[in-house]
């Protein structure tokens, strides 16, 4: 198998919240110790419920959070110290498509300026004729006309200015995309064109996604490989099928069955395991297993010990359900 | 009888603009115990519907036309004063009808107890002491699965996480045993888990108070698993309704086949291709008197673009409004 384009080793990323005079601040453990490999031309889909850690694992990729410890590889090189060209090389290479497109544009730009302000910083194109023909050649790709270069985000539905969003993070030719839920601000007929642009762009270009999102049917259509986070940690990794086929780890049975099926036959007639309870805290995470508390399995051992993600079947899972002995 | 009886109902905003007609020609029916979805994007007019049923229009809107009777009771906003309707909605809303809103964070007071907060509507439409609003409260929070609600109940609402306020909401809208209970998008602000929790507290409810749910959504996985019917609109206009199988397996309208094709089941065992509808939905300002679907119909005719298309009945609860039904058409190209 080729080498990994991203690794993650053992990904900490800790926020202090509070804190004062005299007083010590709570660390809110965000992701605790995530590991991964994502080759190149793959869609990784990372799914979990809001507060598991699935967005600050991806900023961190692009290092708008600050890991807390361990490493990220991108080509093999750790970028949480890179400085200077390879730092500048980084962000060329590695982009985002960010959740909200109407909080992630620039209102007093144009359409044009947005997607050659990431040329501009990195100069990769000389002159201004190059950069304008490789805006209207963006603009076409992402499926909107040309001629909207001098108009304003404002002009545009929510579907047309995440394509718009989605051709400014094109505009460096990145080899690695980070999709922060680039669908779930949009209406259902839309988030098919979106989903479709990018599994074209994908076949066009040879990216790698790392596809953050809560829906799991739409992760499951474009993900190769899916990977299932509970409170900062990774609990399931596998090929989309297998995962969702046959869910090893209790939080992802219980995940996948509370998925809404579009289909009333079997949406009526299938079990469900309804979980109990919430989400604890990620500021005083249970010990042992952050799944036990609401676990329908859980037994003495989960208590004492945290699983490790080993390798099941076909699969890492992180369970002592699935030990050996 | 129906329990709840829209006919002709029209609303309209008045903006800067022009008239917005964010809700044309609906005519609805539902009946005692059932549940029925209705399914629009954002913009279809399907909150608005309600908001006008509830009479609970923003300052610039109005009902244009219609007729709106609960359970025989007539209220439609044209057979009454301005002061005679909002007397008779104050007297209804939360008593024979109630609403179930989509954000639990902002729904709640955050500077009253729950305790005040469930009261309210118990003392305002029941002759009864606070002692047994009180009791009668526990009990509704026992019913929505609160844990501990003589505690809880002192409690304010940023003690409680999402799915609980939910709950809570949820327990507001039975304090009065209501007939009609509005759900819009109860669900959207939650995780799928928590999400999985509210759906079945609903559909038990449902079994247990033989109240008329009428449940507002944009995720068709969420009305396959609980609705009786379906009704899907677009462009302030009911498209096509009928009952869930109806809807899912046997869809008449360009619109509804277009939406169940752009959605992925994960139960597909290949995957399959996602066909996105093409364009976005019309803007309601000016929209003219013809089938709102034109520009985005791969099947659209000359005669779409000239008049609007009446509704054909395939059975007793399933029917459709798009010109392909009339006996006359065949199928165009989209031009």
């Amino acid at each position: 198998m080729a080498d990994p384009i991203l690794e993650l080793q053992d990904l900490k990323v800790y926020f202090n919240i509070g804190g004062g005079f005299l007083k010590k601040p709570e660390i809110c453990k965000a992701v605790d110790g995530i590991s991964l490999k994502i080759y190149p031309g793959e869609t990784f889909g990372l799914v979990g419920e809001s507060g598991c850690g699935k967005s600050t694992t991806g900023r961190a990729i692009v290092k708008i959070n600050q890991p807390t410890a361990g490493k990220i590889l991108v080509n093999g090189v750790d970028i949480t110290k890179i400085k200077g060209n390879d730092l500048k090389q980084f962000k060329q290479d590695v982009q985002m498509i960010f959740q909200d497109p109407y909080a992630s544009l620039n209102p007093r730009m144009t359409v044009g300026e947005i997607i050659k302000e990431p040329m501009d910083i990195h100069g990769i194109y000389k002159t201004n004729e190059e950069k304008e023909a490789r805006v209207r050649e963006l603009l076409e790709l992402v499926g909107l006309k040309p001629d909207h270069i001098r108009r304003y985000p404002h002009e545009f539905s929510g579907g047309q200015r995440q394509r718009i969003g989605i051709a400014r993070t094109l505009a460096l030719n990145p080899k690695f995309v980070v999709c922060d839920e680039p669908i779930s601000a949009l209406d259902v007929s839309i988030q098919a064109q979106v989903i479709n642009l990018l599994e074209k762009i994908q076949a066009e270009m040879g990216i790698s996604y790392l596809f953050i999102a809560h829906d799991l049917s739409m992760v499951k259509h474009i993900s190769d490989r899916i990977g299932v986070m509970y409170l900062g940690n990774l609990v399931e990794v596998g090929e989309s099928d297998d995962l969702y086929n046959n869910p090893l780890h209790p939080y992802t049975q219980a995940l996948l069955s509370s998925v809404p099926i579009p289909d009333p036959k079997v949406a009526k007639s299938r079990e469900r395991i309804v979980l109990q309870g919430e989400l604890p805290s990620p500021i005083n995470p249970p010990s042992g297993c952050v799944f036990r508390t609401r676990c329908p399995k859980a037994m003495e051992k989960c208590a004492k010990c945290k699983p490790e993600l080993k390798e099941v079947k076909d699969r890492l899972v992180a369970c002592f359900l699935y030990d050996k002995e | 009888m129906a329990m709840l009886d829209i006919k002709h109902l029209s609303t309209e905003f008045s903006t800067e603009n022009g008239t917005v007609q964010a809700v044309r020609d609906v005519t609805i029916q539902v009946e005692k115990g059932e549940i029925l979805g209705i399914v629009g994007e954002s913009g279809s007019g399907k909150s608005q519907t309600m908001y006008s049923v509830m009479g609970l229009l923003a300052a610039n809107g109005r009902v244009a036309q219609g007729d709106i009777s609960i359970d025989g009771r007539d209220i439609s906003p044209k057979n009454y004063s301005k002061k005679e309707y909002d007397d008779l909605m104050s007297d209804i809303r939360g008593n024979d009808m109630a609403m179930i809103f989509q954000d639990p964070m902002t729904f709640l007071n955050p500077v009253l107890t729950i305790e005040q907060q469930l009261t309210e509507p118990i003392l305002n439409h029941n002759d009864i002491s606070k002692e047994e609003a009180r009791a009668r409260a526990i009990e509704l929070m026992k019913k929505v699965g609160i844990p501990s609600p003589e505690k809880r109940i002192k409690q304010y609402p940023f003690q409680f996480s999402g799915g609980m306020r939910q709950r809570i909401i949820i327990a507001m809208a039975l304090a009065c045993n209501p007939k009609v209970i509005i759900a819009d998008e109860p669900t959207t602000a939650l995780d799928v888990t928590i999400q999985a929790q509210v759906l079945d507290l609903i559909a038990n409810l449902k079994k247990e108070i033989d109240s008329s749910i009428i449940m507002i959504t944009h995720d068709l996985g969420v009305v396959a698993s609980i609705c009786d019917r379906i009704a899907i609109m677009y462009g302030g206009k009911i498209v096509e309704i009928g009952t869930a199988e109806e809807i899912f397996y046997e869809p008449k309208h360009p619109y509804t086949k277009g939406l169940l094709s752009c959605i992925a089941n994960p139960e597909d065992k290949v995957k399959k291709e996602l066909h996105p509808i093409p364009g976005s939905p019309p803007d309601l300002l000016n929209i003219g008197n013809w089938c709102p679907f034109v520009d985005r119909c791969e099947k659209a005719m000359k005669v779409c673009k000239m008049q609007m298309p009446d509704e054909k009945s395939y059975s007793s609860t399933h029917s459709c409004s798009c010109w392909l039904a009339h006996p006359l058409a065949k199928e165009g190209n989209g031009e």
